[in-house]
């Protein structure tokens, strides 16, 4: 009788198979059996207007989601590049049927969302609104009104966008890799810039949208709650009377590939990052059967936590993120290895990528890494089939160029093929690294030798132009000898020695804001500004040893970076003191600036280059000044000109300043000058704590 | 008669024409405390396993701000049986995604794998609810990750410290006054054991809940979460919960913050009380009908017609205790902020006075509605969802009826609400500045 006791607990362990006491947590648990992913079936109609028309039905959600893409060649468009996708955007804003007030409205009044760009028209809502959805989509592409004040107010919220696009290193150093890679009369070499969207006119949209916006260019995918017969029946209704017409098929030159390794780099003065592209052209099929080996090779190379990344960022800290992409395309695919790293490791990062590119082209690739690389395509793929417009995408895709239906339903298993011989073959044949372009925005003067070892160096500007250099007729100076003819020029050396105390009032607008600025500074490091705007005074100080400032939390003492800042303005003499606050003064060349030659004084500290100076090389007044303040997001420069000198008790200082910072200038006005009226030190020292003021 | 039977008509047609949301679910508690919910749906074969710990910043003390961020990041560096560096390539490897985040009210993490490796994805989160490795490698690691993550986000980003500078304005009891990223000063001072303290007193099953959606089956699934989750033991130690009570804002706080930016941003910032609330519902209702869509008033006002914007938004500030309606504008290059304020208050000016029309109430209900169900196009967002809303209103069904708490503010709810909460005596207002020389 005992025994079985014993025999029935026994049996309740082995069906309690799986109880927390029997789990062995060091053993990593095993798949289950590969899942079937499958890519959803869907439906594909000619219309009689040449329409194509694709069904895509999730029931999912009472959803519908719309996309309606024009399947045409890339256009050159010269003079006007981004005409054509105002040309888009500007369809939405208006048809002979509504306006955009009544387009706005319409479309919100069923919660959905319609937005249209110079390629195609897409919509995302209810399902139970898919024929009102499908209506106005309709007339925003069948009858566009092209409204004159809604073009301009498109042109300025692009030109706004591309202006603050302008300053970032990594909008220019895509602007040049793709002037060079391409050249200038291939369309993907062309580049938007805010005058040549100024030029779009409304007829010219007109011209556009005429010519490309027709039928048999249309592929429409319907993804979402719908079902075929319905929404064939509402497409014809609606898009129906929409003729076809013959659309231009350009052919370009085919993109011949650089001769050689090349190096391009626009000069950022301040910059302590090189912001650099490693890339190529890539000629590319989307047909190829080497378009799968390519991604897979590409996600060993630079996929994120692969090779590019534990090379450059875990292994040497040269960087937070180093990566590569690559792509096919009808005309030309593209390569591009990226990276942002410190100036000193330009040339060690360039080496070490490189060093990648070489590595996969000349050994095979781990099958560990293979497997992690297909897993993590494979995977990625199957979460990207949840979402409607993904399917849609790929459903468009497979039509336009022509791919084999059943392309994306053996995704899976093309990218389980890939063998490390295949991804060794594609890495050869299409990474040509000696003639690879290197494409860098960073200090000419830190990094412009280090990347000579990698190729003849071309400067360029920040808009894809080459920079040519002209040759100075101003004679070469020491930095302390041009001091020297500007202490001369608006003063005199003894007047700048008895120079004791200034009190420098300015006014200004900021943003349509009164501002006043009171600066005073006292022989030889103190110094104290007041800045008021708005019924609010900002205050910042410097006895001399500490800086303080105030701020909403209170008086702060300044630190670091910020105490440097102060500590560098604080000369009441700059030129004769410079070396007294930690700083050297270097002539650094001549530049144009404003159609007068300058020279160019740079002065650098322990921790870099904050300020430079220019002067005029015929009078020596000062033209400019330029000072840098770093931040994690790169150098952020200052600039202010300086314009009509005029004599304030016998020193000559400039009385107009413009100043410019991120793309923003404004004018500042100095009122008055006064100097040697016995300023107190009290004023340069911390006020004690203030009380809280009373809006608080 | 008639009449009566008409009514009932109308109201039956509008109760159907409103979108069905019928996500299915199971939930259950495990003995320690652990909340599962389980929801199938096998149109992908993948699955999302979301654990959200109910600790967020709000939990942090005064000298340790930025403590459960930085935990956040412990969280990846390694368990008993994960060494360090494999977390991220161990989700890779099996085909998967993860990642997690940190707010005022809790920590989410959640990885999304193939449906095969569903047990791959609990065993790693179990290892580390169970046995993550605090030791000082991982602390000082993730310390400089930590202080770069906050140089990257909110000195590098344009208006990056918009939050900050917006919660420490309005809040000066609540520990809402500092935001999740904290201050790197107390970044630099949260030492190893503090870390092991907080593990063991947030970091335990009766503080969390576990939601899983996808390609599951529901028993087999059950036994699974048993198997990995079961045998972490309960919190011992009282979950430390802020008791502190923000008192009403008396008078009006303005602001001016000097940052890296082109274009200058005015935030307006107004209290407002705590999600699930009545009043939430219709302030946020009120944000649909101010920033919804590009008909909505300050859209078409701001950016549309008189072109003094380039963006405009407004935010109801979601959070467990009373948070912030928010309403935040960039200004076009040339245009001011004082002329960007105007516009805005004779928007609040006009929802104060005048009741909405049918026409603008109906939209900004449609909108909503058609914003609640697209809400759920994926197993990972569901997951989230789920979790989110048991955590928060202890009912995990709201992913399915919270549109009918939008759907109950009336037109006069909306004008009520803007005129007890969008006061200027409860409001702050910040002005942000293109940096000028000498700052």
């Amino acid at each position: 009788m005992k025994r079985i006791p014993v025999l029935v607990l026994a049996a309740l362990c082995v069906l309690a198979g799986e109880t927390a006491a029997q789990l062995d947590r060091s053993k990593i648990p095993p798949p289950g059996p590969a899942p079937a992913a499958s890519f959803p079936e869907y439906d594909l109609v000619t219309m009689p207007n040449g329409m194509r028309v694709i069904i895509v039905r999730n029931t999912e959600l009472p959803t519908v989601t719309i996309r309606l893409l024009i399947d045409r060649e890339p256009v050159l468009e010269k003079e006007t590049v981004g005409a054509l996708d105002l040309t888009g955007q500007l369809m939405r804003c208006g048809t002979t049927k509504r306006t955009k007030d009544q387009l706005d409205e319409e479309i919100d009044a069923i919660g959905a969302e319609i937005s249209a760009s110079g390629t195609s028209v897409s919509a995302n809502g209810l399902s139970r609104h898919t024929e009102k959805i499908l209506a106005l989509l309709a007339d925003i592409t069948l009858r566009p009104s092209f409204p004159k004040d809604e073009l301009s107010k498109l042109v300025m919220q692009t030109q706004s966008a591309l202006k603050m696009r302008a300053t970032e290193p990594d909008a220019i150093v895509d602007v040049v890799r793709k002037k060079v890679l391409y050249g200038e009369s291939h369309p993907y070499g062309e580049v938007e810039s805010e005058a040549s969207v100024g030029r779009a006119t409304v007829a010219q949209c007109r011209k556009l949208y005429g010519t490309y916006f027709k039928p048999n260019a249309a592929i429409m995918a319907v993804v979402g709650d719908v079902d075929k017969k319905n929404v064939v029946s509402l497409v014809g209704k609606y898009f129906g009377g929409w003729k076809k017409g013959k659309i231009p098929t350009p052919n370009y030159p085919a993109v011949a590939p650089l001769p050689g390794r090349t190096v391009a780099l626009v000069d950022r003065p301040s910059s302590v990052q090189s912001v650099m592209r490693v890339a190529q052209g890539v000629p590319l099929l989307r047909t190829s059967p080497d378009v799968t080996p390519v991604k897979v090779m590409n996600t060993i190379l630079g996929g994120g936590g692969f090779r590019l990344f534990l090379n450059l960022r875990e292994k040497h800290s040269f960087t937070y993120g180093a990566y590569s992409s690559m792509g096919p395309d009808e005309l030309i695919g593209a390569f591009a290895a990226s990276t942002s790293v410190r100036n000193s490791v330009t040339d060690s990062a360039l080496t070490e990528i490189f060093s990648e590119i070489n590595r996969i082209r000349d050994e095979e690739v781990t099958a560990a890494e293979l497997d992690r690389a297909k897993n993590s395509l494979s995977g990625g793929f199957v979460q990207s089939l949840e979402t409607a417009g993904t399917v849609a995408n790929y459903a468009i895709e497979m039509e336009r160029f022509d791919l084999p239906k059943d392309y994306y339903k053996t995704y899976l298993q093309r990218v389980a093929a890939v063998n490390p011989k295949d991804v060794q073959r594609v890495a050869r044949q299409y990474l040509t690294p000696d003639k690879m372009l290197v494409a860098v925005v960073g200090s000419a003067k830190d990094v412009k030798e280090k990347l000579a070892a990698f190729g003849p160096v071309t400067l360029y500007d920040e808009e894809g132009k080459k920079v040519v250099e002209k040759p100075t007729t101003a004679p070469a100076l020491s930095a302390d000898e041009i001091f020297g003819r500007y202490i001369e020029r608006t003063g005199g050396k003894e007047k700048y020695a008895a120079l004791k105390d200034r009190t420098v009032e300015m006014s200004g607008k900021i943003q349509g804001m009164d501002m006043k600025v009171k600066l005073v500074q006292k022989a030889p490091t103190k110094l104290y500004q007041e800045m008021a705007m708005m019924g609010m005074v900002q205050k910042t100080g410097y006895d001399g040893t500490k800086g303080w400032a105030s701020s909403p939390m209170g008086m702060q003492d300044l630190e670091g970076d910020q105490l440097d800042a102060m500590k560098f303005e604080s000369p009441i003499d700059l030129y004769s003191q410079y070396k007294d606050v930690g700083l050297k003064a270097e002539a650094t060349g001549t530049k144009e600036i404003k159609g007068k030659e300058c020279y160019e004084v740079t002065f650098s500290s322990a921790s870099g280059s904050p300020m430079r100076h220019y002067f005029d090389t015929k009078d020596f007044l000062k033209v400019r000044e330029v000072s840098v303040r770093q931040s994690p997001r790169g150098a952020i420069e200052t600039v202010t000109d300086l314009s009509d000198y005029k004599d304030f008790g016998g020193y000559l200082m400039s009385s107009k300043m413009e100043q410019t910072v991120m793309g923003q200038s404004f004018a500042i006005t100095v009122d008055k000058c006064a100097v040697n009226t016995g300023v107190p030190d009290s004023i340069f020292v911390k006020p004690a704590a203030a009380p809280a003021p009373a809006t608080k | 008669m008639k009449t009566l039977h008409v009514f009932i008509l109308l109201v039956l047609v509008t109760t159907l024409a409103l979108g069905q949301v019928n996500i299915r679910f199971e939930q259950f508690d495990l003995p320690n405390g652990l909340h599962v919910i389980l929801h199938q749906d096998r149109s992908a074969p993948i699955v999302s396993q979301v654990v959200a710990y109910h600790v967020g910043s709000k939990n942090e003390l005064p000298d340790r701000t930025g403590f459960a961020h930085f935990f956040e990041h412990l969280m990846f560096e390694g368990s008993t049986h994960i060494p360090r560096g494999e977390f991220q390539k161990m989700v890779q490897n099996a085909g998967g995604n993860l990642n997690a985040f940190t707010s005022f009210d809790q920590t989410v993490y959640f990885i999304t794998v193939p449906s095969n490796q569903l047990e791959l994805a609990m065993w790693m989160e179990s290892e580390r609810m169970l046995q993550l490795k605090v030791d000082s490698v991982g602390v000082e690691t993730q310390r400089g990750v930590v202080k770069e993550e906050r140089k990257q986000s909110l000195d590098n980003r344009p208006y990056g410290s918009l939050l900050e500078k917006t919660m420490e304005n309005s809040f000066k009891v609540h520990p809402y006054r500092w935001t999740p990223i904290g201050s790197v000063q107390y970044i630099d001072k949260a030492a190893i054991d503090e870390f092991y303290q907080f593990y063991k007193s947030f970091y335990v099953p009766n503080n969390a809940c576990l939601a899983i959606a996808g390609d599951i089956d529901i028993p087999r699934t059950k036994e699974l979460v048993t198997k990995y989750y079961g045998d972490i033991p309960r919190g011992s130690s009282e979950i430390f919960r802020p008791k502190e009570v923000e008192p009403p804002q008396k008078a009006e706080v303005r602001d001016t913050v000097f940052d890296n930016i082109q274009l200058p941003a005015v935030i307006l910032a107004y209290h407002m009380p705590a999600q699930g609330t009545k009043d939430y519902y219709a302030l946020s209702m009120l944000t649909t009908l101010l920033s919804g869509g590009e008909s909505s008033r300050l859209t078409k006002r701001l950016v549309d017609k008189d072109k003094l914007a380039l963006a405009v938004q407004a935010i109801p500030l979601s959070l467990e205790d009373p948070g912030l309606f928010i309403a935040f504008a960039i200004a076009n290059f040339g245009r001011t902020l004082p002329e960007v304020e105007k516009v805005i208050q004779e928007e609040i000016d006009r929802v104060q006075k005048d009741l909405i029309s049918e026409k603008d109430f109906q939209k900004i209900r449609n909108q909503r509605e058609s914003e609640f169900i697209q809400k759920n196009s994926t197993v990972q967002g569901k997951a989230m969802q789920l979790a989110n809303y048991y955590l928060f209103f202890g009912d995990a069904n709201l992913i399915n009826g919270e549109i009918d708490r939008f759907m109950q503010v009336t037109r006069e709810d909306v004008r009520r609400v803007a005129q007890q909460y969008l006061r200027n005596e409860s409001r702050t207002v910040l002005y942000y500045l293109p940096k000028v020389q000498g700052q």
